[in-house]
C-alpha cells in the first residue's frame, strides 16, 4: 500500500467523525456529517458495523407507530417498492410481528481491544475509554491547551509515568509507551504496519477506533473545524487517533497469544458487506424507517392539499407592522398565535442572525463570542461601550474581574477552601433555600453579565467595528433576502430568540443556533442600529433600496421558554411611533399568552396555571425539561407565509419566507439551500441521532450529568465525553417528544431552479441524492406536487393517489 | 413543659417519615409522594426550631424522651443533636424538593422518594439517639438506605461496584462501632448516653481504664471509615453513578456521621490520650489529600467528591485537636455548602462562561506581595483576636486553627496585590478579608457558647500534641503558598508526582485490588 493511499485512508477516517462544539455555545451538528457522501441506508450499515451505532429504532417502536396509525399500509408498500422488496404488506407485517420481540443483533467490527477483552476478562475497553477520556479532560481543560504536537508529547509523557494501566493489569504499559514514535503521524503509520491490515480495511478500522471514543473524537474534530475557519492547527483529532491506535499496538505487543486470533479476525473483517444481507431484523428496520419518513411526507401533503383551498390573501396594503422571526420551529407556534391575535401584523421567517454574522465582545471578556452560524467564520466585531466615561468604567470592571478571580481562587484553592468554608459555609443555607424556592438562582445568568447593561440602556452596543461599506452590504442583502426591500411597514420588528433555564449545562443548545448557540439579542440590536442609521439608509437609497422615512426597525427577543417578547431598546424608539408601538405591544402580550396556552399541554402544564407555571419552571434549578427546544422538527418550508398561514404545523416546521417571483437568478434561493437548509438538516439529524441511539450519539441521562473540563458532560463518574442531546430533551418519561424522521424540505420555486442548485453544490447534492433529506416542490396552487428522487430526477405526486391513501388509512383504522 | 411537647413532636418526625415510606409503597402518583415527605420534614424543622432557640437562650442544654432500661433515653434533644437534626431536615427537604422536577418522568420516582425518605429518617434517628442501641441501629441502617440510593440505576456496572465497595466499608465501620460501644456498655453498664457521659466526666484522668482508651480508638476508626478518610474513600468516587440528589444528600447528610460521632462522644475523646492523635493523623492526612487532589480533577462531581474527603478530614482533624465547636461549625457549614455545590453542579458551564467575563488574570506575585499580604491579614487577625472578649478561648489549638484560616485568607489578599490592581481593590480586599475572619471567630465562639456543657472544655495540649500541631500548621501553610505560585497548567508538565496526584496517588486502585476477591463475593 502506497504512502499516499494510507494517507488518504487516514484522512477519510478522520473526516467520518463529525465535529462537536463545547456546551458553552453548543450548536446542533449532524453527527452523520462525515457519512454524507454515502446513502443513509449505507451509513446505517457502516455505523452499525464499525461502532455498533444504531441509525434505526428498535422494531417495537415502528410496530407501535403502525398500531397508533402513524405508519399505514400504503407507506409500507411504497417503502418496499422503493427498496425493491418483493413481498406483500401482509407478509411483511407478519414478519414484523415475529421479529419485533427479538433483539437487534450486534455484529461489530473486531479490533484488538475487543479480542483482548474477550481473552482477558478484565475490562480493557473501559480502561482505554476512561484513561483517555480523563487525560483529554485535563488536556482540554485550560483555555489555551497545547498544539497537536504538544498534545502527543504530553500524552506520551503522561502515559510513560501513569501507573493506572499497569495497576489494572496491563503490564509494561509505560515502557511500551516510551517506545512509541515521537510524533502522532508516525505512531499511526507504525500502528497500521504492526497490525497487518489489508489496504481496503484501513479506513474502516481507523473509523472503528475513533468511534470507540466518539464523543472526544467529535470534540477534537470540532476544534479542527474551527481552526480551519479561523486559521489554527488542525491535527487534534489525528493525535487522538494516534493515541487509540497506540493502545491497539501495545495490546498486540503485549499478548502474543492474541496474534492467531487477530489473523483470523483479519480474514473475517471483510464480512462488512454481508452483514446486511444476513440480517432480517436490520432490513426490516430499514424498510420501516423509510415508511415512517414517507408517512411524514403524506401528512405534509395532506396539510398543504387542505390549505391550498384557502385563497391566498396577500395583503396589498401596507401592514401595521412586520415581524421577522428566526426560522426555528419554535417561532411557528408564536407566529401562528400572533397572526390570530392581530392579522394586521405580518410575520416573516429568516435565519435568526438576520444576516449579521458578528463577533460580540463585552467589556473585559477574555475572548469574545461568535454570534454567527458555525458554517462561516464570524465577521467583524461589535462591542459593548460604556459611553463618555468608557475608560473609567472599563478599568473598574477590569479591577472587579481581578478581585473576582482572586476570590474564586481563594474559594477553590488547596487548603484555602477550608478557610472559605468554615466561616462562610453557613451563608449557603439562605442560598440553598432561596434557590430551592426559586427566589434566587445558583449562578448569575451569563447572558445578563454579557449584555445586561446594554439592555438596561446603561451601556451602548458599538457597531462601528463593522466598516461602513460592510454595514451597507449586510443591510442590503438582509433586506433583499427577507423580501422586505420594496415593502416596509412603519414598524419592522426584528425578533431574535433565546431561552431561559437555570442550572442547565445544555442551556445554550436552546438558544439560537444561527447565532452560534447564543441568545439573539446582540444580532437583533445590530440589525436595528444599522437599519435605522440615516447614513446607511442614504447609501441604500443610492443602491436602489428605499426605506420609507417613517419605518422604524425595532429589535426584540422571543424567549422560547416563556414565550415572552421583550423589546430590547424601548428608549430608542421615537415618540412618533408611540401609538403603533402601544398597539403592537398589546398584540404581543396577547399572542404570548395564547402561545403559552398552545404549548402548555406538551409541557405537562395545566392550562389554568400556564401563565404562572411556565414562568416558574423556567427558573427552577431542578427542571430538566425547561422547554422542548426543536424536538419534533421534521420539515422546512421555503415559501411565502400565506401558504402555511392556515396550518397548525405543531412546532415541527422551520419556516423561511421566500418568493421566487422576486428572486433574480435565484440567488436568494441558492443561499437558502446552501445555508439555512443545510443547518436545518443538521438540527434534524442531531435530534434524529440522539433519538435513534441516545447511548452513542446522545448525551444520556441528565440526572447523571457530570460537567467536565468546562466544555461537556460525562454520564456518571467517567466514560466518554457525551455529545448530542440528553434523553430528557427528546423524551417526556412516557413517550418520545421527537420522532426520528428525516427532514422534508418543501420549496415553492420552479423545478429547474431547484435542480440547478442541487447539481451545482456537492454538499446539497449529497444531502438530497443520499436520502438525508427529501425535497418536495409546491405547485402554483400551493399543493405538494413533485419530489426529488435523486440524480436530478423528479417524481410527480398525484393528488388522486394521496386521496386513495387517505381513504385506505381511514378504513385501516376502522 | 413546652419543651417536652416540642421534643415529642419532633421525635415523631422520623417515625412519620418511616410510616410514609411504607405508605408510599402503594402510591403511583409521585406528586403527592413528594408532598407528604416535604410536609413531615417541614413539621420537624418547625417543631425543633423553638428548642434550638431555647437552648441558645437558656442554661438548659438537653431534653430527653425517656424509654425503659436498658435502652435508657430513646431520644436526646440537646444542643448538638438539635442543630444536626435541623440541618439534616433542611437538607432533606431541599433534596426532596429538588428531586420532584429533576426525576420527573422517571419510572421509579416514587421508589426513589421512598429510599430518600428512609435514609433521611434514619439520619435523623442517628443524630437524635439517646442510647447506644438506637445509635448503633441507625448507624447501620443509614448505610443500607444509602446503598439502595446508590443502586437507583441498578444496571450501571459502576454503580454496582460503588455499592459493593460501600457495603464492605460500611460493615468495617459498623464493626468498629460495635466494639467501641460494646466496651462503653461494659464499662458503665448502661446504654443511656446521659449516664455514660456523666460517668465519663467523672473519670479520673490519671487512671483511665484501658477499656475506655480502646473504645475511643475504635470509635475513631468507625468515624474515619464512615466519613471516607484515606484509604477508605474509593467508593465515593463512583457515587455519581446515581442521580445528583443522591450525591447532595450523601455529601451533606451522610458523610457527616463520622465527625458527628466524635463530637457526640467528645467526653470519651477527652479522656483518651491515643485516640485524638489517631484521629488527628487520619484527619490531617485526608484533609491534605482531598484538598490537593480535588483541584486537579476536571470533572465537577469528581472534584467535589475529593473536596468532601478533604473537608471531612479537616473537620475530624479539628475534633482531634479537641476543638469540638470549631469542628461542628465546619461540619455544618460544609454540609450547606456541599449540598448547594452538588445540586447546582449543572451551573458549571454558566460559571465557566462567567469566568470569561473576569478577563485574563496575569498574576505575578512576588515574595514581597506574599509578605505584605500575610502581614495585612495577620494584623487583621490579631486585631480581631484582641477585640474578642476575655472569655474567648485562647489556647494553642485555636491559634493553630486560626493561623490556617488566616493563611488561607491571606492568599486572597496576596493575589489581589499580585495582579497590580488599583488601591480601591486593595481596600476592598482588606474589607472582605476582615469580614471573613470576623465571621470565623464570631461563629466559632458563638457555636462554642451554644454547645455549652455538651462538649468538654479545650484541654491544654501536651508537648507531643504541640509538636504535631506545629507540623500540621507548617504543612497546611506551605500548601497554600505552593499552590499560589504554581499555574494549574504546570500540573500537566510538572514532576512525576503531579501525575500521581491527579490519580489520587492510586490509593483507591491499590485498595480495590487488594479487596478484589472480597468484592466478587459481595452480592450487589
Amino acid at each position: 500500500m502506497s504512502i499516499e493511499q494510507v494517507q488518504e485512508a487516514i484522512n477519510k477516517a478522520l473526516q467520518r467523525v463529525a465535529p462537536a462544539w463545547t456546551l458553552e455555545n453548543s450548536v446542533a451538528v449532524n453527527p452523520y456529517l462525515g457519512l454524507a457522501d454515502t446513502t443513509f441506508e449505507k451509513a446505517a450499515e457502516l455505523l452499525k458495523y464499525r461502532g455498533d451505532i444504531d441509525l434505526y429504532m428498535p422494531l417495537g417502536f415502528y410496530a407501535q407507530q403502525i398500531e397508533e396509525g402513524r405508519i399505514n399500509n400504503a407507506d409500507i408498500r411504497r417503502a418496499m417498492s422503493t427498496m425493491n422488496i418483493d413481498m406483500s404488506v401482509r407478509e411483511f407485517r407478519g414478519e414484523l410481528d415475529y421479529l419485533k420481540g427479538e433483539k437487534a443483533e450486534s455484529h461489530s467490527m473486531k479490533t484488538l481491544l475487543n479480542l483482548a477483552q474477550s481473552a482477558h476478562q478484565n475490562d480493557l475497553h473501559e480502561l482505554l475509554v476512561n484513561h483517555t477520556s480523563e487525560w483529554l479532560s485535563s488536556f482540554f481543560r485550560e483555555e489555551e491547551s497545547g498544539s497537536p504536537e504538544e498534545m502527543w508529547a504530553e500524552w506520551k509523557r503522561y502515559s510513560e509515568t501513569d501507573l493506572l494501566p499497569e495497576l489494572s493489569g496491563l503490564e509494561n504499559f509505560r515502557s511500551r509507551v516510551k517506545n512509541l514514535p515521537e510524533n502522532a503521524h508516525s505512531a499511526i503509520l507504525n500502528g497500521l504496519e504492526n497490525l497487518h491490515l489489508k489496504e481496503h480495511l484501513v479506513e474502516a478500522y481507523l473509523h472503528a477506533l475513533l468511534l470507540k471514543l466518539v464523543g472526544w473524537s467529535s470534540y477534537a474534530s470540532g476544534i479542527d473545524w474551527q481552526n480551519r475557519l479561523y486559521g489554527g492547527e488542525i491535527n487534534y483529532q489525528k493525535t487522538l487517533l494516534a493515541i487509540i491506535i497506540s493502545w491497539e499496538n501495545i495490546l498486540i505487543q503485549q499478548n502474543h497469544e492474541l496474534e492467531p486470533d487477530w489473523k483470523e479476525a483479519l480474514n473475517t473483517l471483510e464480512d462488512e458487506l454481508s452483514f446486511k444481507r444476513n440480517n432480517e431484523y436490520f432490513q426490516t428496520q430499514a424498510v420501516l424507517q423509510l415508511a415512517f419518513d414517507l408517512a411524514a411526507q403524506r401528512e405534509l401533503r395532506k396539510k398543504f392539499s387542505k390549505s391550498a383551498a384557502y385563497k391566498s390573501k396577500t395583503n396589498k396594503d401596507r401592514p401595521k407592522a412586520q415581524m421577522v422571526f428566526c426560522i426555528d420551529v419554535r417561532s411557528e407556534v408564536y407566529r401562528r398565535n400572533l397572526e390570530t391575535v392581530d392579522n394586521e401584523i405580518e410575520t416573516i421567517g429568516f435565519a435568526g442572525f438576520f444576516g449579521f454574522p458578528i463577533k460580540y465582545s463585552p467589556i473585559n471578556h477574555s475572548k469574545g463570542r461568535n454570534n454567527c452560524p458555525v458554517l462561516i467564520p464570524s465577521g467583524p466585531e461589535v462591542c459593548e461601550h460604556a459611553g463618555h466615561n468608557h475608560d473609567a468604567v472599563e478599568q473598574k470592571i477590569e479591577a472587579n474581574g481581578k478581585l473576582n478571580t482572586a476570590w474564586s481562587k481563594f474559594k477553590t484553592g488547596a487548603v484555602s477552601s477550608f478557610s472559605f468554608v468554615s466561616p462562610l459555609g453557613l451563608f449557603y443555607l439562605p442560598k440553598l433555600i432561596g434557590d430551592s424556592l426559586g427566589w434566587s438562582s445558583p449562578a448569575p445568568s451569563p447572558k445578563e453579565k454579557e449584555f445586561g447593561q446594554i439592555l438596561k440602556g446603561d451601556h451602548k452596543l458599538d457597531v462601528t467595528g463593522i466598516p461602513f461599506e460592510d454595514r451597507v452590504t449586510m443591510a442590503k442583502s438582509a433586506l433583499t433576502a427577507m423580501g422586505l426591500s420594496n415593502r416596509m411597514a412603519p414598524v419592522v420588528l426584528i425578533a431574535g430568540h433565546g431561552s431561559t433555564s437555570v442550572n442547565n449545562p445544555h442551556a445554550s443548545g436552546l438558544d439560537c443556533g444561527a447565532c452560534g448557540g447564543n441568545s439573539g439579542e446582540i444580532n437583533a440590536l445590530t440589525a436595528e442600529i444599522i437599519l435605522n442609521d440615516k447614513a446607511i439608509r442614504q447609501q441604500l437609497d443610492n443602491e436602489g433600496i428605499h426605506i420609507p422615512r417613517d419605518t422604524r426597525f425595532v429589535a426584540c427577543l422571543h424567549d422560547t421558554t416563556t414565550d415572552e417578547i421583550k423589546i430590547l431598546n424601548e428608549a430608542g424608539i421615537a415618540t412618533s411611533h408611540n401609538l403603533q408601538m402601544d398597539e403592537i405591544k398589546k398584540s404581543l402580550a396577547l399572542a404570548s399568552q395564547s402561545a403559552r396556552k398552545t404549548r402548555a399541554p406538551r409541557l405537562g402544564v395545566n392550562l389554568k396555571s400556564s401563565e404562572t407555571e411556565i414562568m416558574r419552571r423556567a427558573n427552577d434549578w431542578s427542571q430538566v425539561r425547561p422547554e422542548w427546544g426543536l424536538a419534533g422538527c421534521n420539515s422546512f418550508v421555503v415559501a411565502p407565509r400565506f401558504r402555511t398561514a392556515s396550518m397548525d404545523l405543531e412546532s415541527k416546521t422551520f419556516l423561511h419566507s421566500y418568493d421566487w417571483r422576486s428572486d433574480k437568478e435565484y440567488a436568494v434561493l441558492e443561499t437558502i439551500m446552501t445555508a439555512p437548509m443545510v443547518v436545518t438538516s443538521w438540527i434534524n439529524l442531531q435530534y434524529y441521532a440522539s433519538t435513534a441511539d441516545n447511548n452513542k450519539l446522545g448525551a444520556g441521562n441528565k440526572t447523571l450529568h457530570n460537567v467536565t473540563a468546562g466544555l461537556g458532560v460525562l454520564e456518571g463518574s467517567n466514560g466518554d465525553l457525551r455529545i448530542g442531546l440528553p434523553m430528557q430533551s427528546i423524551h417526556d418519561g412516557e413517550k418520545y417528544q421527537h420522532l426520528p424522521q428525516r427532514l422534508n424540505v418543501v420549496i415553492e420555486a420552479p423545478v429547474d431552479a431547484v435542480n440547478n442548485i442541487i447539481q451545482k453544490h456537492e454538499m446539497v447534492r449529497d444531502l438530497c441524492d443520499n436520502n438525508w433529506i427529501t425535497i418536495l416542490l409546491l405547485d402554483e396552487e400551493g399543493k405538494i406536487s413533485q419530489k426529488y428522487v435523486g440524480n436530478g430526477e423528479w417524481e410527480r405526486l398525484e393528488e388522486r393517489e394521496l386521496q386513495t391513501e387517505i381513504k385506505e388509512y381511514q378504513t385501516q383504522t376502522i | 413543659m413546652t419543651n417536652t411537647i416540642l421534643a415529642a413532636v419532633s421525635t415523631f418526625v422520623p417515625l412519620l417519615l418511616l410510616i410514609d415510606v411504607l405508605a408510599l409503597g402503594h402510591l403511583k402518583e409521585s406528586k403527592s409522594a413528594g408532598r407528604s415527605g416535604k410536609l413531615i420534614l417541614l413539621g420537624g424543622i418547625t417543631s425543633a426550631f423553638p428548642l434550638l432557640v431555647l437552648f441558645a437562650t437558656s442554661s438548659q442544654t438537653a431534653q430527653f424522651i425517656t424509654g425503659t432500661e436498658p435502652l435508657g433515653d430513646l431520644i436526646r434533644f440537646d444542643t448538638l443533636s438539635t442543630i444536626m437534626f435541623i440541618a439534616v431536615s433542611i437538607i432533606g427537604f431541599v433534596v426532596l424538593r429538588f428531586s420532584e422536577s429533576y426525576l420527573a418522568g422517571e419510572k421509579n420516582q416514587v421508589a426513589f422518594f421512598r429510599k430518600l425518605l428512609f435514609t433521611i429518617a434514619l439520619v435523623q434517628v442517628l443524630v437524635l439517639s439517646g442510647s447506644l442501641i438506637t445509635l448503633f441501629v441507625a448507624w447501620v441502617a443509614t448505610s443500607f438506605g444509602l446503598k439502595s440510593l446508590i443502586l437507583h440505576y441498578k444496571d450501571r456496572p459502576r454503580a454496582q461496584l460503588a455499592a459493593k465497595k460501600n457495603f464492605l466499608i460500611a460493615r468495617m465501620s459498623d464493626l468498629s462501632l460495635l466494639v467501641s460501644l460494646g466496651l462503653l456498655y461494659s464499662q458503665f453498664g448502661t446504654a443511656n448516653l446521659e449516664l455514660i457521659f456523666e460517668g465519663l466526666r467523672n473519670i479520673n484522668l490519671d487512671s483511665v481504664p484501658a477499656n475506655l482508651e480502646l473504645s475511643a480508638i475504635f470509635l475513631v476508626l468507625a468515624a474515619v471509615i464512615k466519613s471516607v478518610q484515606v484509604p477508605f474513600h474509593g467508593w465515593i468516587l463512583d457515587v455519581m453513578e446515581a442521580p445528583t440528589p443522591v450525591s447532595g444528600l450523601l455529601h451533606a447528610g451522610l458523610l457527616n456521621a463520622g465527625p458527628f460521632l466524635i463530637i457526640r462522644f467528645s467526653f470519651l475523646m477527652d479522656i483518651s490520650t491515643i485516640a485524638p492523635i489517631v484521629l488527628l493523623g487520619f484527619g490531617a492526612l485526608s484533609a491534605i489529600y482531598g484538598t490537593i487532589v480535588y483541584p486537579t480533577q476536571p470533572a465537577v462531581k469528581t472534584s467535589l467528591a475529593y473536596s468532601s474527603i478533604g473537608h471531612m478530614g479537616f473537620s475530624l482533624m479539628i475534633a482531634g485537636m479537641g476543638l469540638y465547636s470549631a469542628s461542628l461549625l465546619h461540619l455544618v457549614a460544609h454540609s450547606f455548602y456541599k449540598a448547594h455545590s452538588f445540586l447546582s453542579s449543572g451551573s458549571a458551564i454558566d460559571r465557566y462562561r462567567l469566568k470569561q467575563m473576569d478577563g485574563k488574570l496575569n498574576f505575578k506575585a512576588t515574595f514581597w506581595h506574599a509578605l505584605i499580604g500575610f502581614i495585612i491579614t495577620g494584623t487583621i487577625f490579631l486585631l480581631i483576636n484582641s477585640a474578642l472578649e476575655e472569655s474567648h478561648q485562647k489556647n494553642f489549638q485555636i491559634l493553630v486553627l486560626g493561623a490556617i484560616i488566616v493563611a488561607g485568607v491571606s492568599s486572597y489578599m496576596i493575589r489581589t496585590l499580585g495582579t497590580q490592581n488599583s488601591t480601591r481593590s486593595t481596600f476592598k480586599a482588606i474589607a472582605v478579608s476582615s469580614m471573613v475572619l470576623l465571621a470565623f471567630f464570631t461563629f466559632e465562639s458563638a457555636i462554642g457558647a451554644y454547645l455549652g456543657a455538651q462538649i468538654p472544655d479545650v484541654a491544654q495540649p501536651g508537648l507531643w500534641l504541640k509538636a504535631i500541631l506545629t507540623l500540621v500548621l507548617i504543612a497546611f501553610v506551605s500548601i497554600i503558598f505552593i499552590a499560589m505560585f504554581r499555574s494549574p497548567k504546570s500540573a500537566m508538565k510538572g514532576p512525576k508526582w503531579q501525575i500521581y496526584k491527579r490519580n489520587g496517588f492510586y490509593i483507591h486502585v491499590i485498595f480495590d485490588r487488594f479487596l478484589q476477591p472480597v468484592y466478587s463475593k459481595v452480592r450487589s
